[in-house]
C-alpha cells in the first residue's frame, strides 16, 4: 500500500455524479475535506448526503468523477481506515455484544488480539461492561446505539463518518458522544458528521457542507459562512409602519417576530443604505446586523425554489475549492 | 480480502449451527429414519390384547374344521397378543339347515348383528353351501340377473364385523379361508393337493446386475453381482432426496440470513467494510458449510441405514462417484444458493420472498418429478435433458451415477460443464442483483428493475 501524506485532504471529491435509474442523486459535486476537520454534512431528506457518504465508503461507485479518501482513490484499502456509522443501522439481535463488535472490527482488517483490549476499554467507557456477554436484543435502544458507535470506532479509524449519531440517545449519552468527538477533534482525527439537527452541527463542526437536490449549495468554515451571510439579516425594533420596512432599498422580505422585525436583504445589499433610509422615518430602538443561524440558512437554502441558487452561496475555505 | 470472506462465512455458519433449532433439525432426520424403520415393530408391542370372537356358519360343512385349525395355529404363534376365537353356528339346531340359503343367511345375519351389538361377537363369517365346489363359468353359461347373484352367494363367503378397519383380522380370515377353499376345490376336482403344493412352490427368480466400471465404461471382469430391482433403486432415490434436502437447507439458511440482515439494517455496516461481492461470497461459503454439516450427518445416517439393510449397490460409493456427488452438490448449492440470496436481497420480509419463490420451487420440483422417469428410461431424450439442465443435473446426475449401468462419460462431463456454466451465470447475476438490491426498500423489484440491474456495468 502506498503511503499517503497528512498534507493530503481526508476526502476529495472531484466532479462526482451519481444517478439511480434516471434520478440524479449527486450532480457534479466537488468537495474537499481537510484532515483534522470536523465537517458537517447537512441538507434536506433525499438531497444526496447518504449517496455522497456511500461513495466515500466505496459502497456506491460514482458514474463520473473521482473520489479520494486519505490520499488514495476510494476502495477497499481506504475503507479499512474509515469508521462509518450509517443512519440506517442495526445489529444482529442474537449475537452477543462483544462478539458483534469483534466481528465488525475483524471485517475492518484488525486481528482478534488487537481488538479484544479495545473492546473492553470502549465498553467500560460507554458504561456497557456489564452487558459484554448479553445478546444485542436484550439491550435498550440507547445501549444498542452505543454498541453501534463502538463498532464504528473500535478499529481506531483515521476518518470517522457519523450519520445522525445522536438519534435515539438521551441528553446524557449525547453529551458523552459529543465529548468523544471533541477529543478526536483535539487529537486531529477527521470527522464527517451528517445531521438534521443544526444545533449539533453548529456546536461540533468547524466547517459545513450543504447539499440540496444533488448539488452543493453551501461549503465552508462555519465562521466564514456566518460572516458571509451576516449582512443579509438585520434585526430591527422600534416604532413605525411595517410598510416602511418593506419599501426600504435592498430589503427582500420582512419577517415579524414579537417586539422586532427581521429584515432579509437581497444579496449584496448594503445594510447602511437601509439604515439611512429608515432614519427619520422609523423611530429605531435597535438596528443590528445579525449572525445568521445555520437553521435559518438551512431553511432559506433548502426552501421551495431555492435549489437554483446553487453556486452563488458557496464560499471558499482554506481547504476548500 | 479472503480472510474477511472467511470471517463472514464463519459468522454465518456459527449463527446457524449454534442454535438449538439447527441441532434439533440435524438430529430429527436420522431420528425419523430410525423411527420409520423401528416404529411398526415398536407399536406392535403395544397392540390390542384379548380376543375377537367370530361366529362361523358353514353351510358347506367343509370349511369349519380347517378354519378352526388355522385359528388355533395362528393364536399359538409367539407374540400373538390378540386371539381369534371362532364360534361354530349349529345351523340344524337353529332350523336353518333346510331353508333356502339366501333366506337362512338373512335370518342368521339379523340374529348375529344383535349379538354383535350386545358385545358378544366382534363379527361373523357365513360360508355358502357350494363354496368348496368348483364354480361354473358364469359368464360362459350366460347366467345373469338375480339367479346369477344368488348362485354367486352360494359359492362365496360373507364377512361382517363391527369394524372393517380394526386390525388385520379381515385380511387374515380372508387369506385363511381362500387358502383352505383352494385346497378343497382342487380335491373336489380330483387334483392331488400335494402335487398342487409342489406346483405352487415359488419359482426361484434370482436377480443379478452386471457391474460396470463407470470410469472406463468397460464391463468388469468379476462377473455378476446379486442384487434386486428395489435394491438398485433405493440408493439412487435416497441420494436425490439427500442432495435436495442438503441444498435446500443451506440455500434456505442463506435466504433467511440475507433477509434478516436487510431488515435489521446491518447490511450497510457490512458493505462499508467488505465489498458486496465478497460479502456474498462469505455468505455462500458459510451456508455451504452449514449444508455440508447437514449432508454429512444425514448422509452418514442414510449410509448406515442403507448398509444395515444391504441397500448399497456395487460401486455406488466408489471414490469417483463420491467425487462426482460432491461436485454436483457444490454446483447445485451454488446455483440455488445464488438464486436464493438474490431473492433475499430483493425482499424485506419472508412474506415478500414467498411470493418470489414460486418459480424457484418449480425448479426444485423438477428433479423430484423427473426422477422416476429417469430411473425407468435412463436413455430417453427427457432423461438426457434432465441430466443436462443445470437446475436438475445436480440431483439427477448423481442418481444416474448411482444407478446401474452408469451414464456414458460424455453425458456426465457435459452435465458437469452445464452446471459450471449455470453457476457462473447465476453467481454473476446474483452478485449484480445483490449489490443493488440490498439497498432497495419497499416492494420487491419488478422484472424491468432486475433487467436494468443486470445490465449495469460491474
Amino acid at each position: 500500500m502506498a503511503s499517503s501524506t497528512s498534507a493530503e485532504p481526508a476526502v476529495r471529491l472531484t466532479d462526482v455524479t451519481k444517478s439511480f435509474g434516471g434520478h440524479v442523486a449527486v450532480n457534479d459535486l466537488s468537495l474537499t475535506i481537510p484532515r483534522g476537520a470536523v465537517y458537517g454534512f447537512i441538507g434536506p431528506n433525499g438531497a444526496g448526503k447518504t449517496s455522497t457518504i456511500r461513495m466515500i465508503m466505496h459502497i456506491h461507485l460514482p458514474d463520473r468523477g473521482q473520489v479520494e479518501v486519505l490520499g488514495r482513490p476510494a476502495g477497499r484499502e481506504t475503507t479499512e481506515r474509515v469508521g462509518y456509522l450509517p443512519e440506517e443501522r442495526g445489529l444482529y439481535p442474537k449475537m452477543n455484544v462483544a462478539e458483534l463488535i469483534l466481528y465488525l472490527g475483524r471485517l475492518k482488517g484488525r486481528s482478534r488480539a488487537e481488538l479484544l483490549p479495545r473492546i473492553d476499554a470502549w465498553l467500560e467507557r460507554m458504561g456497557l461492561t456489564a452487558w459484554r456477554a448479553k445478546k444485542c436484543q436484550e439491550l435498550s435502544k440507547g445501549m444498542q446505539q452505543k454498541v453501534q458507535f463502538i463498532a464504528t470506532v473500535v478499529h481506531d479509524p483515521d476518518l470517522v463518518i457519523l450519520d445522525e449519531p445522536f438519534s435515539g440517545l438521551d441528553p446524557l449519552n449525547a453529551e458523552l458522544m459529543i465529548g468523544i468527538v471533541d477529543e478526536w477533534k483535539r487529537a486531529g482525527k477527521t470527522v464527517i458528521f451528517s445531521t438534521h439537527v443544526m444545533e449539533h452541527a453548529e456546536k461540533l463542526c468547524d466547517s459545513v457542507f450543504m447539499i440540496c437536490k444533488g448539488r452543493k449549495v453551501l461549503d465552508g468554515s462555519l465562521g466564514e459562512i456566518q460572516s458571509r451571510y451576516r449582512e443579509e439579516v438585520v434585526d430591527v425594533a422600534g416604532e413605525g409602519a411595517r410598510s416602511l420596512l418593506v419599501g426600504a432599498p435592498g430589503v427582500r422580505a420582512v419577517h415579524d417576530h414579537p417586539g422586532r422585525f427581521e429584515l432579509e436583504l437581497e444579496p449584496g445589499a448594503d445594510p447602511q443604505r437601509v439604515l439611512a433610509h429608515l432614519v427619520g422615518r422609523f423611530k429605531l430602538a435597535r438596528f443590528e446586523s445579525r449572525t445568521p443561524r445555520l437553521h435559518d440558512l438551512f431553511l432559506r437554502l433548502a426552501g421551495p425554489g431555492e435549489a437554483t441558487a446553487t453556486g452563488t452561496m458557496t464560499t471558499t475555505t482554506a481547504g476548500g475549492e | 480480502m479472503a480472510s474477511r470472506i472467511w470471517v463472514v462465512a464463519m459468522r454465518d455458519f456459527n449463527a446457524v449451527v449454534r442454535t438449538k433449532g439447527f441441532v434439533i433439525g440435524l438430529l430429527f432426520m436420522p431420528l425419523l429414519m430410525m423411527v420409520s424403520i423401528g416404529l411398526p415393530k415398536l407399536l406392535a408391542r403395544f397392540g390390542e390384547q384379548g380376543e375377537r370372537r367370530f361366529a362361523v356358519a358353514d353351510w358347506s360343512g367343509q370349511l369349519q374344521v380347517p378354519l378352526a385349525a388355522w385359528a388355533a395355529a395362528r393364536n399359538a404363534q409367539p407374540g400373538q397378543r390378540l386371539q381369534i376365537v371362532l364360534e361354530p353356528v349349529d345351523l340344524a339346531a337353529k332350523g336353518l339347515a333346510g331353508q333356502p340359503y339366501a333366506q337362512a343367511r338373512a335370518t342368521l345375519a339379523a340374529e348375529l348383528a344383535d349379538r354383535a351389538r350386545a358385545g358378544e361377537l366382534f363379527g361373523w363369517l357365513l360360508i355358502g353351501p357350494r363354496v368348496a365346489q368348483v364354480p361354473p363359468d358364469l359368464v360362459a353359461s350366460a347366467v345373469e340377473g338375480e339367479a346369477s347373484a344368488a348362485t354367486k352367494d352360494e359359492f362365496g363367503l360373507a364377512y361382517a364385523a363391527l369394524s372393517l378397519t380394526v386390525g388385520e383380522l379381515r385380511q387374515e380370515l380372508r387369506g385363511a379361508a381362500r387358502e383352505q377353499l383352494r385346497k378343497l376345490r382342487l380335491e373336489s376336482a380330483g387334483v392331488d393337493p400335494a402335487l398342487i403344493a409342489r406346483i405352487d412352490r415359488e419359482v426361484k427368480f434370482e436377480e443379478f446386475v452386471v457391474p460396470r466400471d463407470a470410469a472406463t465404461g468397460k464391463n468388469a471382469a468379476s462377473g455378476m453381482v446379486r442384487s434386486s430391482g428395489s435394491k438398485e433403486v433405493a440408493f439412487p432415490i435416497a441420494l436425490v432426496v439427500l442432495l435436495l434436502m442438503g441444498i435446500m437447507q443451506s440455500a434456505g439458511v442463506l435466504l433467511n440470513a440475507t433477509i434478516e440482515e436487510k431488515s435489521n439494517r446491518v447490511i450497510e455496516v457490512l458493505v462499508s467494510s467488505i465489498s458486496a461481492v465478497d460479502l456474498l461470497a462469505g455468505k455462500l461459503i458459510g451456508a455451504f458449510l452449514t449444508g455440508m454439516v447437514v449432508l454429512l450427518a444425514w448422509g452418514a445416517a442414510a449410509a448406515f441405514t442403507a448398509g444395515h439393510f444391504d441397500l448399497l449397490t456395487a460401486g455406488s460409493l466408489s471414490a469417483a462417484n463420491v467425487a462426482w456427488y460432491t461436485y454436483f452438490f457444490v454446483g447445485g448449492f451454488l446455483l440455488f444458493g445464488s438464486v436464493y440470496v438474490a431473492i433475499g436481497a430483493m425482499c424485506n420480509s419472508i412474506q415478500d420472498a414467498q411470493n418470489l419463490m414460486f418459480p424457484v420451487v418449480l425448479l426444485i420440483m423438477l428433479p423430484m418429478l423427473g426422477m422416476t422417469h429417469v430411473l425407468q428410461h435412463p436413455d430417453s431424450a427427457v432423461s438426457h435433458a434432465l441430466m443436462l439442465f443445470p437446475f436438475s443435473a445436480p440431483m439427477i446426475m448423481p442418481m444416474r451415477l448411482a444407478q446401474s449401468p452408469p451414464p456414458q462419460l460424455w453425458l456426465v462431463v457435459t452435465a458437469a460443464a452445464s452446471v459450471a456454466v449455470g453457476v457462473v451465470v447465476c453467481l454473476l447475476a446474483a452478485g449484480k442483483i445483490f449489490r443493488v438490491a440490498i439497498f432497495s426498500s419497499g416492494k420487491p423489484p419488478k422484472l424491468g428493475d432486475l433487467w436494468r440491474w443486470l445490465r449495469e456495468p460491474s
